[in-house]
């Protein structure tokens, strides 16, 4: 659970669509749809970098506080986090857990429809839509109460899952695929979304200390890998760790997705918001 | 190969450790990772990059294995068959007897055989001896590195007709090796026995022989002693005389016996030959000679009637006697010698009277007896005086005494006289046996027969009362002084010197103790099980090689990765 400080940082970000939003409940997106009237919605606590013309000056003066007037004809975005659930994300479950939480709140904030599902061994397990801060609570909790285990093929399960509106997605995994994320991507486009993309690294997988002979123990099964680990080896694994976070990369720019990669050593509450940022997740 | 300390094969455990180690290290730390993707692909990286990285590997653990190996092995210090350090005397056993042939090769030859294995053997700088022992010991090679010296050495070699007596030789090496300290001696012989600190390299095998032993002849007959050193053999012996055959035997021998053949042949014959036509594994002694030596005409002037003493002086042939009387020996020419029969008998050289007292005339108490004294044996030889009585006698004085009786000397001599104290005729001497051989005796002291040169033993000197050319049997001719040392009677067989226009033949003959070669010695190692062979010990080499080795590991582990 993030810190009410931090989640003030974040009542100003929102996520960044590319398209317009459609359909669904009123928003704060401005959609291609043309509204008919300029019904006043909602009101919206003022946050730095909101557009400043929009400040209910009324309210104001009455509550001394900015607030912003929803007043024009605006739509929900449909947002899905997913979750990589298989058995690799299992120490970095919690750093994928403060960046579904960020995120979500950021988007529920935002006045978008947020939901988390979490793909796994078992299939794909997602929480109904959100809205409003007040499915904050709901949201994290089911994040934090999963446990990743097992193997799975995200692609095939985002195929088949339903409910899936058109949308965002954002795509929290540590992408150690041998197509480097890219038929995953190909599969929520399919399914008509956005595709953000974060990708979760430990230390270890980052920078490994290993030396010696070991056997390395896949945590989603695969085969055991024995190996004398020396400084030659090690050279080679950051070689194959800066080609494969390539390429993914190139997969995410290939497929439009702004893309983060997360060091799980930092502490998310200094890097997320910055990173969210510079990378357009947020804006 | 030898190994020098062979409990060091301890050291290949070293071997089967590494390799159990090697499987020891195998077991890895296991290591829960998040996903083992990225470093599958490392490895396979690491593989294409490097596809000889197994190898390598496989490489790294024979390597250490064969340096375990190397120094295990190492460990047991190995040695190859080298060569023999340290000097070596060769001592050569020349006699006789190593002229025996078994399979057709002599046992001479055989030793210089067995010597060329063990030169070939010696590490170069090693120095060589070569001492030679037949009649006398010579020293063919004198601490020479040449080995082509030595090879020369030993082909000079070559078996004499003498015995050999190798205690000299033994005696150098010895205080050779008391001097220089690690001396080899090896003795190259078919008869020696042996000794502490010696090797003996025996050469036979054992053989038979015949040998003829003895050749002698009187008027037309000559007779042949011949000696079997083997089994039961039907000999064939032939007789030849002056180079023609004149009569051949047919005789059979049994094993180890002596058997005598007799001949026919003509009485003029100078020399005769007897010869054994059977091959055995001596040739030399299959041939004797006899020398018909004429002895040339010995005057002696006799002073006296004394029938028996002239027919015991003319018994010999060469006797020419002169009867005369004292007065009238200064006239004479040529006496060899004088003899004045009386009341006493002198004998003598010269017409003087020799330094001889007799005494006042005694009765004989006591029979005649022979005296013991030194020298007297040319003239008391073959006497018995069995019941030869004497009446009476002068005792003597001066000179040694030769005949007693009793106390007193009646027979004495001197350096060239003799003399009896009595009368012929107070004795019956004359009639009895010993008195010719006592006068011969006495012809043969003071008037030896001049028959030449004595036939003799190969390697035995001779004076030659006249110089003149020896020709030797193989037909050498060699020139001798007067009263010259004749030394050079190496060969076996029929010499012949001229002399004042004269021929003297004179034969040599094998050592006969030389003949009998059924036994031969064995082998024997100084103080050793088996011959002394060299080693080179290689443990440097292969200590070399391990460091190498050792050097290459670690240049080559330091470039193994992952496998």
């Amino acid at each position: 659970m993030l810190d009410e400080q931090f989640l003030h940082k974040l009542d100003a970000l929102r996520p960044r669509l590319l398209s317009r939003a459609r359909g669904g409940a009123g928003g704060s997106r401005a959609s291609r749809m043309l509204g008919t009237s300029a019904e006043f919605s909602d009101f919206r606590e003022y946050a730095p970098g909101d557009d400043i013309r929009r400040i209910d000056w009324n309210a104001y003066a009455r509550f001394d506080k900015l607030f912003l007037k929803l007043f024009m004809e605006e739509q929900e975005a449909h947002i899905t986090i997913l979750l990589d659930g298989t058995a690799s994300m299992g120490e970095k479950w919690p750093c994928a857990c403060q960046i579904a939480e960020a995120y979500a709140y950021a988007a529920l904030s935002g006045g978008d429809r947020v939901r988390i599902a979490i793909a796994g061994e078992g299939g794909v397990s997602a929480a109904p839509f959100g809205t409003g801060r007040r499915d904050y609570l709901r949201l994290s909790s089911f994040a934090a109460a999963y446990t990743p285990k097992g193997q799975a093929d995200l692609s095939q399960l985002v195929r088949a899952l339903t409910p899936y509106p058109k949308g965002l997605t954002l795509t929290i995994s540590d992408f150690l695929w041998e197509d480097a994320g890219q038929k995953l991507f190909s599969a929520l486009r399919f399914r008509g979304q956005e595709v953000c993309a974060v990708q979760v690294l430990s230390p270890q997988e980052l920078r490994p200390a290993y030396s010696g002979a070991l056997r390395l123990l896949d945590s989603e099964g695969a085969p055991a890998l024995s190996l004398t680990v020396d400084e030659r080896l090690l050279r080679q694994y950051q070689d194959r760790l800066n080609r494969f976070l390539l390429s993914v990369r190139e997969n995410c720019h290939k497929n439009g997705a702004p893309y983060v990669l997360m060091d799980t050593g930092e502490k998310a509450e200094d890097v997320l918001i910055r990173q969210f940022l510079q990378s357009g997740i947020l804006e | 190969m030898n190994f020098l300390q062979p409990l060091g094969a301890i050291g290949f455990l070293a071997p089967a450790l590494i390799l159990a180690l090697y499987f020891l290290r195998r077991k890895h730390t296991d290591l829960p990772v998040p996903s083992t993707l990225l470093w599958r692909q490392t490895a396979e990286d690491a593989s294409a990059a490097h596809p000889f990285q197994r190898l390598r590997k496989n490489a790294l653990m024979l390597l250490q294995l064969l340096i375990a190996a190397l120094l295990a092995f190492s460990l047991m210090r190995p040695a190859l068959p080298g060569r023999v350090a340290g000097e070596t005397v060769m001592i050569f056993d020349c006699s006789a007897s190593m002229q025996a042939k078994e399979n057709g090769v002599s046992r001479l030859e055989t030793a210089v055989e067995k010597a060329r294995e063990h030169i070939n053997a010696m590490r170069s700088d090693a120095p060589l001896t070569i001492l030679s022992v037949g009649g006398e010991t010579r020293q063919a090679l004198s601490r020479s590195l040449d080995r082509s010296l030595a090879r020369e050495a030993l082909s000079s070699l070559r078996a004499e007709n003498t015995g050999a007596d190798l205690s000299p030789a033994l005696s150098l090496a010895r205080a050779m090796d008391a001097e220089l300290g690690g001396v080899t001696i090896l003795i190259f012989s078919d008869s020696f026995f042996p000794q502490p600190g010696v090797t003996v390299i025996g050469c036979g095998q054992g053989a038979e022989n015949r040998a003829l032993l003895s050749f002698t002849a009187v008027g037309d007959t000559a007779v042949a002693r011949i000696a079997n050193y083997g089994k039961d053999a039907e000999l064939t012996v032939e007789c030849s005389a002056d180079g023609a055959l004149c009569d051949a035997k047919r005789v059979f021998a049994g094993e180890g016996e002596n058997v005598s053949v007799f001949f026919r042949a003509p009485e003029n014959a100078q020399i005769l030959l007897a010869r054994l036509v059977d091959e055995d594994a001596i040739e030399t002694d299959n041939a004797a000679y006899f020398v018909r030596r004429d002895a040339g005409e010995t005057k002696v002037a006799l002073a006296g009637s004394n029938t028996f003493l002239e027919h015991a002086l003319q018994l010999r042939q060469d006797v020419r006697l002169i009867r005369t009387t004292q007065e009238e020996w200064d006239g004479l020419e040529g006496v060899k010698l004088y003899v004045r029969d009386g009341d006493t008998v002198v004998f003598s050289r010269s017409a003087g009277f020799p330094p001889v007292t007799a005494g006042e005339v005694q009765a004989a108490e006591d029979p005649l007896s022979l005296a013991s004294s030194a020298g007297a044996e040319a003239l008391t030889r073959y006497l018995t005086l069995s019941g030869v009585a004497l009446r009476q006698y002068r005792p003597l004085s001066g000179g040694e005494a030769f005949l007693r009786c009793g106390q007193d000397a009646v027979g004495v001599w001197g350096e060239d006289w003799a003399a009896l104290g009595f009368d012929l005729h107070d004795s019956n001497l004359p009639l009895k046996y010993d008195f010719p051989v006592m006068i011969q005796n006495i012809l043969s002291y003071l008037a030896p027969q001049d028959e030449g040169v004595k036939d003799g033993k190969c390697g035995q000197s001779l004076t030659l009362s006249a110089g003149g050319q020896v020709t030797t049997p193989l037909g050498r001719t060699l020139f001798v002084e007067d009263m010259g040392v004749f030394a050079d009677t190496g060969e076996a067989g029929l010499y012949r010197l001229r002399a004042e226009g004269k021929e003297y033949p004179f034969a040599m003959v094998m050592e006969p103790g030389e003949s009998d070669v059924r036994a031969a010695a064995e082998t024997v190692y100084e103080g050793e099980a088996g011959p002394r062979t060299g080693q080179q010990e290689i443990t440097g080499w292969l200590l070399l090689a391990a460091l190498l080795l050792i050097l290459l590991e670690g240049g080559l582990s330091r470039r193994v990765g992952a496998y």
